[in-house]
């Protein structure tokens, strides 16, 4: 079937053979190209081009003014706002909104501009009427006092004094009639116009100067809802016979008066003059036969890869990718798709844009600008830095230093960093880590993506990202100029306000993906389709919001006076998408629509209307599926880690411990206990947790901090008496030394130079409190204990040899025990415990039963006590292991002794020979070669695992 | 308008399984057929989820699609008679309404309700000018987390609400809760949430707001309850000295340590809890008011003394303290719990109006804000402004799920169904009290239950019941009709309240479905270290096989349960039972549950998240691990699992990677997020696990979503993912069948249906659970409570002795109706059968449990104890048949055979305005401007040398240029354009042409930068930036052939290269160097 374009050649040419001289005008720039092709397909010999042009350029051909991109347009408007609203001396002040504040409503009310202009409405009269209204039923005179408090206290952005506000409201709409006027005025005298100024003046002023710009013989082409300023030059050229119009139309919906694809047509057939420009029978090419097949499927992702399925199996019956297009209404699938088409395809060609806000420059840009927001004299967040160091643009530059800034941030726990010493890394970091003082944010970055422009391995596509973020921030800088902030809350503000700015710009900034345009398989937005046919045709997102596009448009014209004056409303832009789908099909032989089965949280987005439209009454045979794919992920298998030589080797490593530590420690114990898997990856293998910079508090660092203080406490104590005999006189003022102990710690943790205050605010401050009220408590036992003498603090060197038959023939244990102290002949072997530590526990059995709930922390001070008898001598001494924890902490008097059964234990030792029986035979367990690294039973032990994700559990 | 008389508003009672879809697409249908036309419009439905508002949509299209098409059913019938047409007429009448709704779609007003409000809203906001478009959240626990974070962060020292953060930190360490307030907060915090906290909030913020609030009522609490304590503390205290003093002890007296005189004074004499006083015995109300009744016989020396002392001391202290319990106590008691939850009411306070401030600052507005919000604006109004724009046009209403409607949502709605009934239009609403279990979200029941009919009137109101069930079958309808009568009296007896009956007058139903069915119930005790808890779960699996053992497919059979962690025990126990020896060969065990619906429940998942944990971050063993191991998983099952967890050298551990990923693991890091997971997913050959694509799928779909909102790079991804795996949006949601048993809560059931239902422990308490009980807010109307507004206090027994007891009451009726309820939503989702485990009355489980209701309810009715078996102890009701029909294959579906994903950006053709602004740019460009590449922009778009500076103007405005740069460039181009050469080509008399197409016959066309036309003469003119080249000469000299083809005969051509400023001048396929650039100088010379 031939092509609308290719008609529309073959018929130029017939009537028009001298082609130079001729202009042909198209709605959009796709066809212009196509048609070329057309053209010179039928040509015998070169010759020029006819001029072809869109509509845009054809009329601001025809007048002297320049449209300048948008951010101009409403920084512009943004001026003349002010001036209108600061200068009528009607009364009243004006609070002037910045930029980014206003940069909504500006764009909102340029829109609003622009269709008044296109549409070429009594501006006067519209903002007369619309003022009216407002003042009739926008006053405030309905809400009650009552509910103006509760609207002032939900979103309070207006003042306080409701009247002044209203008054300001409805100023605001009274003074738009002047905003646009001057605005306007503002515009001619610099040579700029927005669009529909522009097609307003040309077709105003048509009339009057029609010979100056005599274009020639013209056609128009491919058009459906015209505005009123175009349908005014269409006209005017055709009823001066120097145009002829050619529509792109079908009778399936232009003689149903049902179907609002038509509705323009039909009243453009009604039209005075463009009616002679229906010529001939209306061709009827969409009831044709057809293959048409819709597949439904959840979210997006699975329509692309469905969809490439789909293709791939068309091309493998021998579809022509030329012949191919794909139609994306929701641009969110352009990647997916991207990724979808495979092998059959090389050649690509896509129209239309990508949004720079999802562009991986953008977001460097975002955290350049919160870079310098949490920047403080020269100190740079690590959050941020970190951030910056894994960007892949920064990465790019020098992945090594990157990696290497990274490691020594988290191992110094560097909570703020120095902008110098970053400086110092690969030249684009001196750009990126500058720190800024007050001003010149646009020139730092600019400096910063000019330098990342230049880098030398970075893709096309990014320089090409790169280049339109550059592009971004000139014309920022152009516009806005840079006003130097006046101090550095202003400074702040303004940088926040930037980057609202940046954001909304971001996102209607669209990076056009444009190439060489005829080849290939065809990907596009549903507005580049027009004019143009494929034999096959895939539509992507038919759902509600998506095609037709959600019509609620933010406008300052309320519904109603829309339609008095014949503004575009929601109809209207559904009937333009009516049309832009049904067109697209009406020539196709193969059609393949897909939609998103899922709507959203408020149950929008359901299946387009137009495809349940040509499902109930198309008559054609559509096939419907939906994908639905096999749910089976992988069985879960279980993970057994046998005892080979190297493991047994690597096992055998533990008894020489680390630089730190020597043998095996209590907590791996316990570990293997509740999970030899998770024993083996822990200690074994080695996989521990990644480092991260500590600024939450969380238990452990909690844990520190409590024993960092207590052991402090006592060798103070100690060091002042020179003895290590505690008495109750040396607890005098205990609470400032607490308090001061307390902010030693604090300091020690986050390396807070020598000179430097430590500041305590939000969770720090919380941190604090608690850990006064834990240590005071424990202070005030202490108390009431002494006299008694410390005989150990923060212990770590005790080792403990254990005998087992297996290889290596012996195990070492050792640990660190946080306090040994006697009174008398008691000597009590203490840990404190910041978590849950339960003194109860059932037997010695129950300690090695890894299968249910087990005491861990009482495991562990009977391992100490051990350790201790091993290495003193203990005859006549009664050995009590206990914890100090919040179970008993905040008992009136606190035992600290463990409870057996319920019998609380005053001398371990009748306990330790069972209980080292049973450990031998842990360990006899844990070295055996024939016994292999398990998954725990019990899935509490899971809760807290790092290896939850590896294990499924 | 007509009388009130006329029953306009239905109320229609659907029990479970009645059919109410179909009721209410047929009034839709009848009202809107009946007028014609566009009336449609007028009638909006009102669903309460997303599902039931498609459904009813697309019943709706499909009903009106086979009428239109002259098909016809019952439906139809009924229709046809109700609106007294023939079957033309009928016909035709749906064919035009079909038309109308798809081409006016917009006017198909059916929604859910939130969606109705925010679309109110939306309106009102927009029309009104009040504020720009606020932005709608969702996630409403999110905000709160970020409210919270920031009021951790800002807290300062010596604040009041500082030490109530401190205050709540130390009270959860002693209590053994964890004691990151962060994350205990958030939880906590969500209280503000609930609608009775929205409902007492604006005036809790009033009274809160005042200065020194918290300080004053905590004094004024203080004060009562130390007053009491030590008006009965003096005179007991009194008592035990004069006991010390004359060496007595209870021995002394009549009843001796029974006598309970010890724990009477010392009670009231140190007792500092309130809670834990006990009552006061008869004893001391009776007999020790009379001194005859003090001394013992055992001391009959010490009688005298005795009965003395008694008389002039022990006796009136003992008035005085019993005088002063039942006056004050109540009041002390009510004191003490509410300090106990004043730091509570504190931080709940401030948090609510943290969050305002949040939501101001942002201008933001949470979904569930929407029907207070709206409640707001329309006061007492009865024709409200706010639906001006919106609702003004509706006349009829139809209301899905009454019963979840909650007070803020109904008053709403009330205005504008007043309206359409009083104007005669009726409307109609759908509910059944007994399916209320979503209280927690605001459903209020006693809306269905008596407000609604004292709202609408009971004059114009029509209310009927839908009497059969169509879902269950005659078994299943007979069991829970006599089940439900029973439990209803149960209720009643238990919280002394007639509620429960009324709820549940209505649970009778016909059957409307076939007849057969199963139900069985089984009553499990503990024997040893087994409890009934683990018998139930090990009777599962045997169920499983009982049930496929005839034929019933597993994706027929449901397994409810209460709680998120039963669901997943029980989909871990039937994993192990599958790879036991147990497991018969022809069963299969599979599950779909919440947990393995998480889209980290497949391998490749997580693979793709381990190499992208890995890429940020090398040095992470774990990612190394989880990597390493599910490649081995994936790709080398058989390899041995120490070396495939030997991660921790970085060398060997790629070694075992793909090659492809370490040698391009350096360009990945450079990807944007979703390109860097499809490379990944090709790169370790993802896309071929069927049975995972589904999760694959989902997880990119996130990806996407992240991207394209948030931002794009991979650690923000990887943060957020973090907190948000767990969370329900990202689990993959089943699109249809699944062969295996579902396991869901009984929450989530709700509306659903399903062939078996298997509920393994029907256990759950009839009150709250100690330790989650919520918090109730209350008021009293005695001093110092009533100054204080509405206080919190834990729910629990304690309350029902405190100034608080009425309201506690309420509360634990409507706890007892909210697990019936439950109770009854989950009986009623069976089709064919139905099997309950429960723990029996000789367990702990049994008690206070709904297991215990059950119990008596069979005992309790003729018709259940008859079939009760009480040797076995089981109930069984009809059998299990052989399932009739095979399993059918879902038509018209289709799967992902593959996952493609392929290399794109070789294959795509894009414009590189970038790639030629950068080229031959060192890093260092400070200063540098890019002279070539401007020329050339400058160069190819102006006519003449006045078009310069006008052109430069725009390079500015398009971003390109600098205005610094302009003068540079213009003095640049300016120098560049009087050389005689180049100035030939910019003066006037020609017939200028830039960047002019010529068409070429066959397909091709030819692009010239500059084109000077006069008569036969012709001057080619190319623009170059890069570096001189042979192909840019052979190009011109193209150009100057098809000019000569063209019919020009004097054809001239030039090469400017722009950076170098060199021009070459190409005449008759000869070349000629017409200038070199000057090292010294940006002027040309010849
Ligand atoms: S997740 Fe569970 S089974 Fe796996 S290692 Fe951790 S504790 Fe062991």
């Amino acid at each position: 079937m031939k092509s609308f374009l290719q008609n529309l050649a073959e018929e130029t040419l017939k009537k028009h053979p001298s082609l130079d001289g001729l202009t042909i005008v198209f709605p959009n720039r796709r066809a212009v190209l196509y048609f070329r092709k057309h053209l010179s397909s039928l040509l015998t010999q070169p010759a020029f081009a006819p001029r072809i042009n869109t509509i845009e350029e054809f009329v601001s051909g025809l007048s002297a003014l320049h449209v300048p991109d948008r951010l101009e347009l409403i920084h512009r408007l943004y001026t003349s706002y002010n001036a209108v609203m600061n200068t009528r001396q009607d009364g009243e002040e004006t609070m002037s909104e910045s930029f980014d504040q206003f940069y909504f409503w500006g764009d909102m009310l340029l829109r609003d501009f622009d269709e008044i202009d296109k549409y070429m409405v009594d501006a006067r009269m519209l903002f007369r009427d619309l003022s009216n209204q407002k003042e009739l039923d926008a006053g405030f005179d309905f809400l009650t006092d009552e509910q103006k408090e509760f609207l002032l206290s939900f979103w309070g952005n207006f003042n306080v004094d409701l009247n002044a506000n209203k008054r300001k409201f409805l100023r605001v709409w009274r003074l738009l009639a002047d905003v646009y006027d001057t605005y306007r005025e503002q515009l001619g005298q610099n040579g700029l116009a927005y669009e529909g100024m522009l097609y307003r003046e040309v077709a105003e002023g048509l009339r009057d100067k029609p010979a100056s710009t005599d274009p020639g013989q013209i056609i128009f082409a491919g058009y459906n809802a015209l505005t009123g300023a175009e349908e005014k030059i269409i006209t005017h050229f055709v009823s001066a016979e120097k145009a002829e119009v050619h529509w792109d139309l079908d009778a399936y919906y232009v003689n149903n008066t049902a179907q609002e694809a038509g509705r323009f047509f039909r009243s453009y057939q009604r039209h005075e003059i463009l009616k002679k420009t229906f010529v001939g029978d209306t061709p009827s090419n969409f009831s044709g036969k057809k293959n048409v097949q819709l597949f439904g499927s959840a979210q997006h992702v699975g329509q692309a890869k469905l969809m490439s399925q789909v293709l791939e199996e068309q091309l493998g019956k021998g579809f022509d990718p030329e012949d191919t297009l794909i139609v994306l209404p929701d641009e969110k699938l352009l990647l997916p798709v991207l990724h979808g088409v495979s092998g059959h395809v090389d050649k690509l060609n896509v129209t239309m844009g990508f949004p720079l806000a999802s562009t991986p420059i953008f977001n460097l840009v975002e955290f350049l600008v919160e870079l310098q927001l949490h920047q403080r004299t020269g100190l740079f967040n690590h959050r941020q830095v970190l951030a910056l160091l894994s960007h892949p643009y920064v990465v790019s530059a020098d992945p090594s230093h990157a990696n290497r800034y990274r490691k020594e941030i988290l191992e110094k726990n560097q909570v703020s960093i120095h902008a110098e010493i970053l400086q110092a890394g690969p030249p684009l970091y001196s750009a990126v880590f500058r720190a800024l003082e007050g001003e010149g944010l646009l020139e730092y970055l600019r400096e910063v993506i000019h330098a990342i422009g230049s880098l030398q391995y970075l893709t096309d596509l990014d320089k090409e990202y790169t280049f339109h973020a550059l592009t971004l921030v000139n014309r920022l800088e152009e516009v806005m100029g840079s006003t130097p902030a006046k101090d550095a809350k202003n400074w702040r503000e303004s940088l926040k306000s930037f980057s609202r700015l940046f954001r909304q710009l971001g996102r209607s900034q669209k990076i056009p993906f444009t190439g060489e345009p005829l080849k290939g398989l065809q990907i596009m937005g549903v507005l580049e389709t027009r004019n143009l046919d494929y034999k096959n045709v895939f539509v992507l997102s038919l759902n509600e919001g998506a095609l037709p596009a959600s019509g609620n448009k933010a406008s300052y014209v309320p519904y109603n006076i829309r339609k008095a004056y014949s503004l575009p409303t929601a109809e209207h832009q559904d009937a333009m998408y009516a049309y832009l789908f049904y067109r697209v099909l009406q020539r196709a032989e193969n059609v393949f629509l897909f939609y998103n089965t899922e709507t959203d949280i408020l149950g929008q987005g359901e299946m387009s209307r137009f495809v349940q439209q040509i499902l109930l009454e198309s008559g054609w045979k559509i096939q419907r599926k939906v994908l639905h794919s096999p749910v089976q992920p992988r069985p879960i298998t279980p993970i057994t880690i046998e005892k080979s030589e190297q493991v047994l080797q690597d096992l055998t490593k533990l008894n020489e411990g680390n630089k730190n530590f020597k043998g095996i420690s209590p907590s791996a114990l316990n570990t293997y206990i509740d999970c030899p898997l998770q024993f083996y990856l822990k200690h074994v293998a080695k996989i521990r947790e990644p480092k991260e910079v500590e600024e939450n508090l969380d238990a452990r660092l909690f844990g520190n901090l409590l024993h960092n203080v207590m052991e402090k406490f006592y060798r103070r104590i100690q060091e002042k008496k020179k003895s290590p005999i505690i008495q109750s006189t040396d607890f005098e003022h205990y609470k400032e030394t607490v308090s001061q102990l307390i902010d030693e710690a604090f300091i020690l943790h986050y390396g807070i130079e020598a000179g430097r205050k430590l500041i305590y605010e939000g969770q720090r401050l919380v941190v604090r409190e608690v850990i006064r009220s834990f240590v005071e408590r424990i202070v005030e036992h202490d108390k009431a204990y002494t006299p008694f003498t410390i005989e150990g603090l923060e212990r770590g060197e005790l080792l403990y040899y254990a005998k087992i038959e297996n290889a290596p023939g012996q195990a070492v244990l050792s640990g660190k025990i946080d306090r040994l102290d006697r009174k008398g002949d008691v000597v009590r072997v203490l840990d404190y415990k910041t978590g849950r530590g339960d003194l109860d526990f059932a037997s010695l059995e129950s300690l090695f039963d890894g299968s249910g709930p087990r005491n861990r922390a009482v495991f562990q001070t009977l391992i100490y006590a051990l350790l201790y008898r091993a290495n003193h001598n203990t005859a006549g001494v009664r050995l009590a292991p206990g914890l100090i924890s919040r179970l008993n902490l905040f008992d009136e008097a606190l035992d600290h002794r463990l409870i057996l059964n319920k019998i609380p234990v005053d001398d371990a030792e009748p306990l330790l020979e069972e209980f080292e029986g049973r450990l031998k035979s842990l360990l006899e367990e844990m070295f055996d070669p024939n016994t292999p690294f398990k998954q725990t039973q019990n899935l509490e032990a899971c809760k807290f695992c790092l290896f939850q994700n590896i294990c499924y559990r | 308008m007509k009388p009130g008389i006329l029953k306009t508003f239905t109320l229609y009672r659907s029990s479970a399984g009645s059919g109410k879809t179909r009721t209410l697409a047929k009034e839709y249908l009848k009202w809107a057929l009946q007028h014609r036309a566009q009336y449609f419009r007028h009638i909006l439905a009102v669903t309460f989820t997303n599902k039931a508002t498609q459904e009813m949509k697309d019943r709706i299209l499909a009903y009106l699609g086979a009428f239109a098409r002259g098909e016809s059913d019952s439906l139809a019938e009924e229709l046809k008679k109700e609106l007294g047409m023939d079957n033309q007429a009928f016909q035709q009448n749906c064919a035009e309404l079909l038309t109308l709704i798809l081409h006016q779609y917009d006017q198909f007003s059916i929604s859910t309700i939130d969606a109705f409000f925010q679309r109110v809203i939306r309106s009102f906001t927009r029309e009104s000018g009040l504020i720009g478009d606020y932005r709608l959240e969702v996630e409403q626990d999110a905000v709160l987390e970020e409210v919270i974070n920031n009021l951790i962060d800002e807290l300062v020292d010596k604040q009041e609400l500082t030490q109530w953060v401190v205050e709540f930190a130390k009270e959860n360490l002693e209590n053994d809760k964890a004691w990151d307030v962060r994350s205990i907060l958030v939880d906590f915090a969500s209280e503000i949430f609930r609608d009775e906290f929205k409902a007492i909030e604006d005036e809790l913020m009033e009274h809160t707001k005042q200065p020194d609030f918290f300080r004053h009522l905590r004094d004024e609490l203080w004060k009562v309850k130390n007053a009491f304590l030590k008006g009965v503390s003096v005179p007991a205290t009194d008592v035990l000295k004069i006991w010390e003093t004359n060496q007595w002890d209870p021995g002394h007296f009549k009843w001796g340590s029974t006598s309970g005189l010890t724990k009477y004074f010392e009670q009231f004499a140190n007792g500092k809890m309130l809670k834990s006083f006990e009552l006061i015995k008869d004893r001391m109300r009776g007999d020790f008011l009379h001194a005859k009744n003090w001394p013992s016989k055992n001391y009959p020396q010490k009688t005298a003394t005795i009965l003395q002392v008694a008389e002039t001391e022990f006796i009136p202290r003992i008035k005085a303290i019993n005088d002063l319990y039942d006056r004050e106590y109540a009041r002390a008691l009510t004191a003490e719990i509410a300090l106990q939850n004043l730091y509570v009411f504190g931080l709940l306070a401030d948090i609510a109006r943290k969050l305002q401030d949040y939501k101001r600052e942002n201008n933001l507005m949470l979904l569930a804000d929407a029907p207070k919000f709206l409640n707001k604006i329309i006061g007492d109004s009865d024709t409200p402004f706010v639906y001006e724009k919106v609702g003004s046009f509706y006349r009829h209403y139809l209301i899905d799920e009454f019963q979840d409607t909650s007070g803020f949502q109904w008053n709403n709605f009330l205005p504008l169904l007043t309206n359409g009934l009083d104007e005669g239009y009726p409307s109609m609403v759908v509910g059944d009290v007994k399916q209320a279990i979503y209280r927690w979200r605001g459903g209020d029941l006693s809306l269905l239950e008596k407000t609604i009919e004292h709202d609408i009137g009971a004059g114009r109101m029509d209310i009927r019941k839908l009497e059969s069930n169509f879902r269950s079958a005659e078994k299943i309808v007979v069991f829970n009709n006599a089940m439900f009568t029973a439990l209803a009296a149960i209720a009643s007896e238990e919280t002394e309240s007639a509620i429960a009956p009324s709820v549940y007058r209505d649970v009778m139903q016909a059957t409307g479905a076939e007849a057969g069915g199963f139900v069985h119930v089984s009553f499990l005790e503990e024997e040893g270290e087994e409890t009934w808890k683990s018998s139930a779960q090990k009777k599962i699996p045997k169920h499983l096989e009982m049930l496929q053992q005839r034929g019933i497919p597993l994706a027929d059979i449901a397994i409810l349960v209460r709680r998120n962690d039963e669901g997943q025990k029980i989909a871990a126990m039937l994993l192990e039972y599958r790879n036991s020896e147990q497991a018969l060969p022809d069963c299969r065990y599979d599950v779909v549950s919440n947990e393995s619906l998480r889209i980290d429940g497949a391998s490749t998942v997580n693979l793709l998240l381990g190499a992208m944990r890995y890429l940020l971050n090398p040095d992470d063993a774990t990612a190394r691990a989880q990597l390493s191991y599910e490649y081995a998983r994936l790709h080398e099952p058989t390899r041995n699992e120490a070396d495939v967890f030997a991660v921790a050298n970085q060398v060997f551990f790629e070694s075992q990677l793909p090659e492809k990923f370490t040698r391009e693991k350096i360009s990945l890091k450079k990807l944007p997020l979703f390109e860097l997971t499809e490379t990944i997913i090709d790169i370790f050959d993802l896309g071929r696990q069927k049975g995972e694509l589904v999760y694959l799928q989902a997880f990119q779909d996130l990806v996407l979503e992240f991207y394209s909102r948030e931002r794009n790079d991979l650690a923000s991804y990887l943060e957020w993912w973090e907190l948000n795996k767990s969370k329900e949006k990202t689990s993959i949601k089943l699109s249809g069948e699944v062969n295996a048993v579902k396991i869901l809560t009984i929450h989530k059931a709700k509306g659903l249906e399903f062939k078996y239902v298997i509920i393994p422990f029907c256990s759950w308490n009839i009150d709250h659970e100690k330790f989650l009980a919520p918090n109730l807010w209350v008021t009293s109307n005695e001093q110092p409570f009533s100054s204080a507004g509405y206080l919190p206090v834990k729910y629990g027994k304690v309350l029902g002795r405190t100034y608080f007891a009425v309201p506690f009451q309420e509360e634990r009726i409507r706890v007892h109706l909210d697990n019936l309820n439950l109770l009854y939503v989950a009986l009623t989702r069976a089709e064919r059968g139905l099997i309950i485990m429960a723990p029996h009355p000789d367990t702990r489980s049994n008690v206070k449990s709904v297991a215990g209701w059950l119990y008596k309810a069979i005992q309790s009715s003729d018709t259940l104890s008859e079939t009760w078996n009480s040797a076995t102890q089981e109930f069984s009701l009809g059998e299990i048949l052989h399932a009739k029909e095979k399993a059918s294959q879902r038509a018209g579906t289709v799967e992902l055979l593959a996952y493609e994903t392929s290399r794109w950006r070789d294959k795509l053709v894009i414009r590189q305005a970038g790639n030629i602004f950068f080229q031959g740019m060192s890093s260092d460009t400070r200063g540098r401007i890019n002279y070539g590449i401007h020329l050339h922009a400058v160069l190819s778009r102006i006519k003449t040398r006045d078009d310069v500076a006008p052109t430069l103007v725009r390079l500015v405005q398009e971003g390109l240029v600098v205005e610094t740069e302009r003068p540079v460039l213009e003095v640049e181009l300016n120098e560049l354009l009087s050389n005689p050469v180049v100035a030939r080509w910019f003066e006037l008399g020609w017939d200028v042409r830039n960047e002019v197409p010529i068409l070429l016959p066959g397909n091709t066309a030819s692009r010239i930068d500059r084109l000077l036309l006069k008569e036969n003469h012709a001057i080619v003119i190319d623009f170059k930036t890069g570096e001189k080249s042979k192909t840019d000469q052979k190009q011109v000299m193209e150009y100057m052939d098809i000019l000569k083809q063209m019919g020009f005969t004097e054809v001239e051509g030039y090469l400017l290269y722009t950076r170098d400023k060199e021009v070459l001048s190409l005449h008759d396929g000869k070349k000629r160097v017409v200038k070199k650039k000057n090292e010294s100088q940006l002027g040309l010379d010849f």
